[in-house]
């Protein structure tokens, strides 16, 4: 790939980080996150500009159960989304 | 997309011969082989390449958080593991290991995506010998 030129190598990676989670609408996601709920298993529905909408199935807070948590991409500490690799585990 | 040549790309071909299940599903994605291609990133940007450097090693990664809640624990956002994946946007670790509070260590049951740009930093480590 050639980097268009003026363009950060942070916004690269923060695009291609979107086009990931793009490509994970549909999916079941597990992910943390510093700040809360901290936790959240649940399903990718879309992604808009920075934010992803996610249908929560189980996360530390049972406030969240099935609600559409709008959620910012950069605030994602670490995810996992299920392709052909191993499946998510519900721990509870 | 020209079809010239390009010198910056990079991909990671692995010899499989002597490999378990685990790497050579992951080796299959990485150079784009067969259905389970996600591939959509196989040309490395340049600036990204000091984490393909370290694809198949094992590193020790500590993300941007002051600390991390999983399983009603906190825990320091310090992860042990093997780098699998390697794309513009994100690192894959597998297996992935966190030390606990209670100085117990717990293995992820699937593998983790770090976005690059939370990494602080990373440095190498292996898994095997630190283990008692």
């Amino acid at each position: 790939m050639k980097r268009e030129p003026n363009v950060p190598i942070a916004v690269i990676r923060q695009r291609a980080l979107y086009n990931a989670l793009r490509e994970a609408i549909g999916k079941r996601i597990f992910l943390l996150s510093a700040l809360f709920p901290f936790m959240i298993v649940g399903n990718v529905w879309s992604v808009k500009e920075d934010f992803v909408f996610i249908e929560v199935s189980s996360s530390q807070s049972k406030k969240l159960e099935n609600e559409m948590v709008r959620l910012k991409i950069d605030d994602i500490e670490v995810f996992y989304f299920e392709g052909d690799g191993p499946k998510i585990q519900t721990t509870s | 997309m020209s079809n010239s040549k390009n010198d910056i790309q990079v991909v990671y071909r692995k010899d499989l011969k002597h490999c378990h299940m685990q790497e050579v599903y992951w080796s299959k994605i990485s150079s784009g082989i067969g259905e389970i291609s996600t591939n959509h990133d196989a040309a490395i940007d340049p600036g990204n390449k000091l984490f393909q450097q370290v694809t198949g090693t094992e590193i020790m990664v500590t993300t941007r958080a002051n600390q991390l809640t999983f399983l009603g624990q906190q825990f320091r956002p310090i992860f042990y593991g093997k780098v699998v994946y390697v794309t513009n946007g994100y690192i894959t670790l597998d297996p992935v290991k966190v030390e606990l509070p209670d100085k117990t260590e717990y293995y992820f049951t699937t593998p983790l995506h770090f976005p690059i740009e939370r990494i602080s930093n990373f440095a190498p480590y292996r898994l095997k010998e630190r283990k008692k």
